[in-house]
């Protein structure tokens, strides 16, 4: 996969907290807790960053 | 006959039944009732056209947040139905057999009470009265959101569709530029013996009929409840009784916007609906949520920055840099995210007198509308398992205003001029204004007929639902009134 426009100025950790934001799903990018069950859904995790809902599996390769 | 009280002054001793108001409700109720024989009269305020001076008696003042009272409403003959863009979409059996959860009821009649006249609501607004509700776009995947399944009425303008019919069914007198200024209730008998009527120029007169009908949507209803001295005297309305009370809109908030897996090919306008399964998990209220591409898109195909951003998601980089990545992304993305979402009946927003009169000394009108936590739980829900439902289906990704999740800011919405509640149906005046047959409390012959007997307003549009609730009233009004064809001379 090609890599764009990921060569953003570094964020200080205050500003990168305050762009993430967390939703009922537990832990941002440093441990995920379980989704709350959905009845016959699927049963996916989400973060929301900046206003954007997304799914947690793409930010979970750098755990600690 | 449509006469002009301005100029005409030959109003009739006595009627069966006044209507005060001409617009959907009102000329429904006229017809009916006065096609079953009843001598009926039906006043209406403003005239056959817009005119300043009619519609300035809308004025309000407001708190909270903003209602658009006065741009959101019409005065004149059809009401606002002469600007009404025709969305039909009919209460569901959960709007009745579910309550809200606040502490006031829902709705105290059976959802059969109200869908047995749909196919005749329908034939009002010109949908084929047995045609089902359609969907525009596939549903979403999962328990959350259907396709939401409605209709659109050509839209109907009730003054022109029904101008023959106003002009020659016999029985029936309408009167434009003739205000109703206040209700006259006689405490020995219980009931309205007058209302008083008056043209611009402040000649007044009183009207006498056995049944009295309000029509004239949600605010002016409460505020002419409100108004009249004789009904407050009479202990009919009291400073903490339900009149005005419960104010609800259908919240039309900006939800953000998305971006598209495939982009092109997409169709420009889907609609979506909460399931009953969604609302009883969340204890939400209902909502649509409307995704429409902008032009821009449709135009010009897909922008970089979009391809861009479904790259560097999947990508393998490090968590911490996509992080970066999407906290700077700003792009106004494939299309934006609108709704309809119900709001729960709340005392606190409400209509309210001034000590102020308007040019026709009816005093003046406050409103105050708010939302309450619950509502506001009710869009983040919404926004939240939409935003989900678009990623878990492959569709693609929202962006979610922050209003929307962080429930401490102030939430960016607009109403859908659909006002509600003021004068809700309940078993008693415990909890609401009129009654199952929406006959007001304490009063022996005063009836409400409009969106302001709605007890919860569902996330549908209010004008189809409020015919259907006018036909039942007029049954009601038929069946108790007796035969009555050919009685007038």
């Amino acid at each position: 996969m090609r890599e764009t426009d990921l060569n953003t100025s570094v964020m200080g950790r205050r500003g990168f907290l305050q762009a993430s934001a967390l939703l009922s799903l537990g832990g941002l990018m440093f441990g995920f807790s379980k989704a709350v069950a959905r009845p016959s859904a699927i049963k996916s995790e989400f973060v929301v960053i900046n206003g954007w809902v997304l799914p947690a599996r793409h930010f979970r390769q750098t755990q600690a | 006959m449509i006469k002009d009280y301005q100029s005409q002054k030959e109003l009739r001793d006595h009627y069966d039944v006044c209507i005060i108001g001409g617009g959907p409700a009102g000329i429904t109720l006229a017809l009916r009732l006065a096609g079953n024989g009843r001598r009926v009269l039906l006043v209406e305020g403003g005239g056959h056209e817009y005119s300043p001076t009619s519609q300035n008696l809308y004025n309000v003042s407001s708190s909270g947040l903003e209602v658009y009272a006065h741009e959101t409403r019409l005065r004149f003959l059809g009401g606002t139905s002469n600007h009404w863009a025709g969305r039909c979409r009919p209460f569901e059996p959960s709007d009745f057999a579910v309550g809200p959860p606040v502490p006031v009821p829902g709705w105290p009649i059976a959802f059969s009470e109200i869908e047995r006249n749909l196919p005749g609501a329908m034939d009002i607004v010109d949908l084929p009265p047995h045609s089902g509700f359609k969907a525009i776009n596939a549903t979403l995947d999962g328990t959350d959101f259907e396709a939401d399944r409605f209709l659109l009425s050509p839209p109907t303008r009730f003054a022109q569709k029904y101008a023959r019919e106003l002009n020659e069914t016999e029985g029936l007198d309408v009167f434009i530029h003739c205000n109703c200024v206040d209700l006259e209730f006689d405490s020995k008998t219980g009931r309205i013996a007058t209302i008083v009527v008056s043209d611009y120029e402040l000649h007044r007169e009183r009207v006498t009929a056995k049944q009295f009908i309000l029509a004239t949507g949600a605010i002016e209803n409460a505020r002419h409840l409100l108004n009249s001295e004789s009904l407050a005297a009479g202990g009919v309305v009291s400073k903490d009784g339900f009149v005005g009370r419960c104010f609800m809109e259908h919240l039309n908030v900006e939800m953000g916007n998305f971006i598209l897996k495939d982009g092109e090919g997409t169709d420009a306008r889907q609609e979506y609906f909460t399931t009953d399964a969604f609302v009883r998990e969340h204890k939400s209220g209902k909502g649509n949520v409307t995704a429409t591409l902008v032009a821009e898109v449709k135009s010009y195909g897909r922008m970089a920055s979009i391809k861009s951003f479904f790259e560097n998601l999947v990508c393998e980089v490090g968590a911490e840099r996509k992080v970066e990545f999407i906290a700077k992304f700003d792009c106004p993305g494939d299309g934006v995210l609108g709704t309809l979402i119900e709001q729960f009946p709340n005392p606190d927003s409400r209509i309210s007198l001034l000590d102020d009169r308007d040019a026709l000394g009816m005093r003046k009108v406050k409103i105050h509308w708010e939302l309450t936590p619950a509502d506001r739980e009710t869009v983040k829900s919404i926004g939240l398992e939409v935003a989900k439902c678009f990623a878990d289906t492959g569709l693609g990704f929202v962006k979610l205003e922050e209003c929307v999740y962080d429930v401490d800011l102030p939430l960016k919405l607009n109403p859908h001029a659909h006002h509600m509640g003021t004068t809700r149906m309940a078993t008693s005046p415990e909890f609401g204004v009129v009654d199952e047959n929406c006959k007001v409390f304490g009063v022996e012959n005063l009836y409400v007929a409009g969106s302001s007997v709605f007890a919860t307003g569902g996330a549908c549009n209010p004008t189809m639902p409020l015919l259907q609730l006018a036909l039942r009233l007029a049954d009601h009004l038929n069946h108790q009134m007796g035969p009555g064809v050919g009685r007038y001379s």
